[in-house]
């Protein structure tokens, strides 16, 4: 069953088709409302906010007025343009990392046989059910100077302060996020590659090809679609990411997640807060207007 | 412990902040929950609603210890809610506005303990409090209660003190500059934490404020941006200081962050909450190896008040409550409990077996008047120190 | 497909890819790299939960002690939390299945107007950053006084779910063969019957994959919840952030140890679904 799709049928019967179209609206409007309500209203109101701009005279008063201030901060404040540069790097670096992993897991479980393949089919998704409050506390107590994996390296000859810092640096988050995405993209290409029918790679393996070629010129290009889907999603979701970040991530440069926070609760700047909840919007949605596009690239094959 | 302010800097996730109040752009239409009382302020009070948040100690403090006695002794049945963390500390002050502006006789809430920025809001949404009302405030030492315009009592305070490993430090400074020159001597060994994550971390970058910026123009001043210019000598040196910090630089995240070090001896000395410390040496989170200490002038720690809000359906209950936590046994269980905090009241009507556990309780103490000097220092510190170049 | 697989010698790059021992080590020695990556970080937490005293440099805790279990279990604020959050994910996962489901179909069946749009429409939730969503929506919720309710919170948790719901039920659908609906239809079945007794038991392992990711994203929220929960509805990771910022290590580990276990009984349960082929049925073509 997971072998074919089955794509809305677009039949040449007018008269049903405006009954589907209105049904569809029917099916839809429930989520719409909601959506409506709980996402867009919100939204709306953020991006009015990032045009507020508080100005202070010198006793602390506050005078507010409309403007694009708040953007201009963004890229002219050295502190905050690191941060944007900052999340992006940490986003794609991630992506790339997980996806590779994510990759040959998939691989595994695909084409490979054995006790191994089994045992790995069921520890992989084991972080999709962990809380990442707590994946990030156990890489913390884990991987700290003086943590879990310093302690036994020391236990076996390394000396004091050779361990590199990772807690606390953007090598924390980035192993963090690793190994919270791995069973999601996984899980995903798998699923993709599951589609790859066993017969193509047979026939190509009986005319010589070798586990590369097949790799290279069968697998990659048929899995491609999906998987830059499944990157598309964890891109948004780094990028945005608020929990990992804050917890191991360094004091400066922040992700846009946790300077977001930080505008908001400690420095009282809510406007400047949510215009960068807009930047990270604008990034995602280039993400997302992607994914729409490849979506429908799909369908139509 | 700074009540709320200090879980407000403590934990980030907690938004709602001040966002609420200026996205609402003032009167939020909510009524709260309407009031539970039917009876009126000047019928004999039966019952009493408060609001309070913090550790898990100030919520063992009041619903363990101090509550059951007061009921008991008063027969008023007190209503206590918790807010962990201070999460939503804004909002329960928007609630209060919002009862307020809808011109509410009686409000939803009687007592509230939260961070004193917002006793001396504009708004003015609280009670002056005097001794005629609270027998015992005459105990508390007056200036205290000046630097809330007498809008809240001090109950407990609580202060940031040095923690060092006396294994290998036997004589800690005794000096803000002896501090200093510690750290410079001792490359690695020393960590402050994030200030906007933690107030045991902004205590240390207020000492250095205090240091090039003279402590009279803020004590009992109103706001003035210009104080902030003198901030920048104290930013430089605190940016010339990281390279002799831990990991050559890195504030870890929250108090706990601080603790957490000394406890992998990762550091030798760190500033932290002396009852947080307290608890984990207790707790034994933290070897028995390290002890605390308090510098001279002290560490910017603080008290945490209460106050009983315009519109309090129950002041006369407020009040008594208020005055039975003042009594020195009461006052005794914050000293001596697993709370370690400070008596609100003079230490000459504590016990004397009280004043023993405390290091440098006697130390010259300077208030941080916070509010917008507080959230542009977190700031500032994050632009010209964390991130700088 | 490992039969006549032979390296040629000179293909330096592959040759261990083609040497099925060689292939079978590389294979063990990655699931073993990877078990550790795993599992090990939780069995920090796990040990830390049991320590009596552990200080640098022990590699173990010098004492043992279950005090902090007790400690854990006489603290009613965590029995409560784990009520709370055991409470709300089921009505979180119903309610979105029950508006998520239909969109589902109707994305993958009808010809929904305005489909692209509507498609990215969907997407805004997750391109959003959730901390600035949920603050704005905290502005909103103290206006219809949905601010520290349980419904409220509900609502809030639905906006991570509902994306998935819809996007793996899309899926799911645009999977089965819509020439069976038709010919339950042809047979006079009703447009709802033909759904219920034909499309929906077809469609039940991606429904289970979309449920069991609702309910474990409503587990795992705390950001949204601490904003507009608080003070009365604390759920089990809110509480996890409380443990870890006030250092009660121990004690958060215990936390932890206990939050992971219902989701580790989930995925004991849910193994069945997540493999194989159920899974490209959910997650497949998104």
């Amino acid at each position: 069953m997971a072998s074919t799709t089955f794509a809305a049928p677009p039949r040449p019967r007018p008269r049903r088709l405006d009954r589907s179209r209105l049904a569809g609206l029917a099916l839809v409007a429930p989520s719409l409302l909601y959506l409506t309500v709980f996402v867009f209203i919100p939204v709306v109101k953020a991006i009015t906010t990032s045009f507020t701009v508080r100005d202070r005279d010198n006793a602390g008063n506050y005078s507010y007025r409309v403007g694009t201030d708040n953007y201009r901060a963004i890229f002219e404040t050295e502190t905050l343009r690191d941060n944007v540069i900052f999340t992006v790097l940490i986003a794609v670096i991630s992506v790339a990392i997980v996806f590779a992993l994510a990759y040959s897991i998939a691989l595994a479980l695909r084409f490979g046989k054995g006790p191994a393949v089994r045992f790995l089919s069921r520890i992989y998704v084991i972080p999709l059910f962990i809380p990442s409050v707590i994946a990030s506390y156990a890489m913390i107590t884990f991987l700290a100077n003086h943590g879990f994996v310093d302690g036994l390296l020391q236990r076996v000859g390394f000396p004091d302060e050779s361990f590199p810092r990772i807690v606390f640096d953007w090598k924390g988050i980035v192993i963090t996020q690793v190994w919270l995405s791995l069973p999601f993209m996984t899980v995903l290409l798998s699923s993709v590659l599951l589609e790859i029918s066993d017969t193509l790679v047979e026939s190509a393996r009986d005319v010589g090809a070798s586990s590369w070629q097949i790799f290279r010129h069968i697998v990659l290009p048929l899995s491609a679609p999906g998987a830059l889907i499944g990157i598309t999603f964890m891109f948004l979701g780094v990028v945005g990411g608020f929990t990992v970040p804050y917890l191991l991530g360094p004091n400066a440069p922040q992700m846009l997640g946790v300077s977001m926070v930080y505008y908001m609760t400690n420095y009282f700047e809510p406007y400047v807060a949510s215009t960068q909840a807009v930047v990270i919007f604008l990034l995602s949605l280039v993400a997302a207007i992607y994914y729409v596009r490849q979506q429908f690239k799909r369908e139509v094959r | 412990m700074n009540g709320l302010a200090f879980w407000l800097r403590r934990a980030v996730p907690v938004v709602v902040a001040l966002v609420v109040a200026a996205a609402c752009g003032g009167g939020t239409p909510t009524g709260g929950s309407s009031p539970s009382a039917g009876s009126s302020a000047t019928a004999k009070d039966t019952e009493l609603t408060f609001y309070s948040g913090g550790d898990t100690n100030v919520q063992d403090l009041h619903e363990k210890q101090v509550i059951p006695g007061f009921q008991s002794s008063s027969g008023v049945k007190v209503t206590f809610t918790f807010l962990e963390h201070g999460t939503g500390a804004q909002g329960i002050y928007d609630r209060l506005k919002a009862q307020r502006d809808a011109g509410k006789q009686q409000w939803d809430i009687d007592l509230w303990e939260a961070d004193t920025g917002y006793y001396t809001r504009p708004d003015d949404l609280f009670l002056t409090i005097s001794d005629k009302d609270i027998p015992n405030l005459a105990k508390v030492p007056k200036a205290e209660l000046d630097f809330v315009n007498n809008k809240a009592v001090p109950y407990r305070g609580s202060s940031v003190v040095v923690a060092y490993n006396s294994d290998k430090i036997a004589n800690p400074p005794q000096t803000f500059d002896e501090l200093i020159s510690w750290i410079k001597a001792n490359p690695g060994k020393f960590a402050y934490n994030e200030p906007s994550t933690g107030g045991s971390g902004d205590a240390f970058v207020i000492a250095m404020i205090y240091k090039y910026s003279d402590y009279s123009k803020y004590n009992g001043k109103p706001f003035s941006a210009d104080n902030e210019k003198d901030w920048d000598q104290a930013f430089a040196a605190l940016r010339d200081l990281a390279p002799s910090l831990y990991q050559k630089g890195v504030y870890p995240k929250g108090n706990a962050g601080t603790l957490d070090l000394l406890n992998r001896g990762e550091i030798s000395m760190g500033t932290v909450w002396s009852d947080q410390a307290t608890q984990a040496l207790a707790g034994g989170t933290l070897p028995k190896t390290i002890k605390l200490t308090q510098i001279n002038p002290a560490l910017n720690g603080g008290a945490a008040y209460i106050g009983v809000p315009k519109g309090s359906t129950h002041k006369q209950a407020a009040f008594a409550y208020l005055n039975y936590l003042l009594d020195p046994n009461q006052q005794k269980l914050i000293v001596q409990g697993a709370m370690a905090g400070y008596p609100g009241i003079d230490w000459q009507y504590m016990p004397a077996d009280a004043r023993s556990r405390f290091a440098g309780a006697d130390k010259e103490f300077r208030y941080w008047p916070g509010g917008t000097y507080g959230s542009d220092m977190q700031r500032l510190w994050h632009e010209k120190v964390a991130a700088a170049k | 497909m490992a039969a006549g697989a032979r390296a040629l010698p000179g293909v330096s790059l592959t040759w261990a890819i083609d040497d099925p021992r060689m292939r079978r080590l590389i294979l063990r020695l990655f699931v073993a790299g990877l078990a550790v990556f795993i599992g090990i970080p939780l069995l920090t937490l796990v040990l830390w939960s049991f320590a009596g005293e552990w200080f640098w440099p022990n590699v173990i805790p010098t004492q043992w002690t279950i005090r902090w279990y007790e400690q854990v279990f006489e603290n009613p604020r965590v029995v409560n939390a784990m009520v709370l959050s055991f409470t709300i994910a089921p009505v979180v996962t119903v309610l979105t299945a029950l508006i998520a489901i239909p969109a589902g179909y109707a994305f993958a069946r009808l010809n929904v107007p305005f489909r692209r749009v509507l498609l990215l429409l969907f997407l805004i939730p997750n391109a959003f950053p959730r901390i600035g969503l949920y603050v704005s929506l905290a502005v909103l919720y103290y206006q219809i006084n949905l601010i520290d309710t349980y419904w409220g919170v509900v609502f809030l948790h639905m906006i991570g779910t509902l994306v998935y719901m819809t996007w793996i039920t899309t899926a799911t659908f645009r999977s089965i063969d819509p020439h069976l609906e038709e010919a339950a239809r042809d047979a006079g079945a009703s447009p709802l019957r033909a759904f219920w007794s034909v499309v929906f038991p077809l469609a039940l392992p991606g429904i289970i994959v979309a449920s069991l990711f609702s309910f474990l994203a409503s587990l795992d929220e705390a950001q949204g919840t601490l904003i507009v929960g608080t003070p009365h509805f604390i759920t089990m990771p809110v509480l996890m952030y409380t443990l870890i910022s006030s250092f009660e290590r121990p004690v958060a580990a215990v936390f932890s140890v206990l939050l992971s276990l219902p989701s580790l009984v989930l995925l004991v349960a849910a193994q069945r679904y997540l493999r194989s082929e159920y899974v490209a049925a959910g997650l497949g073509r998104v």
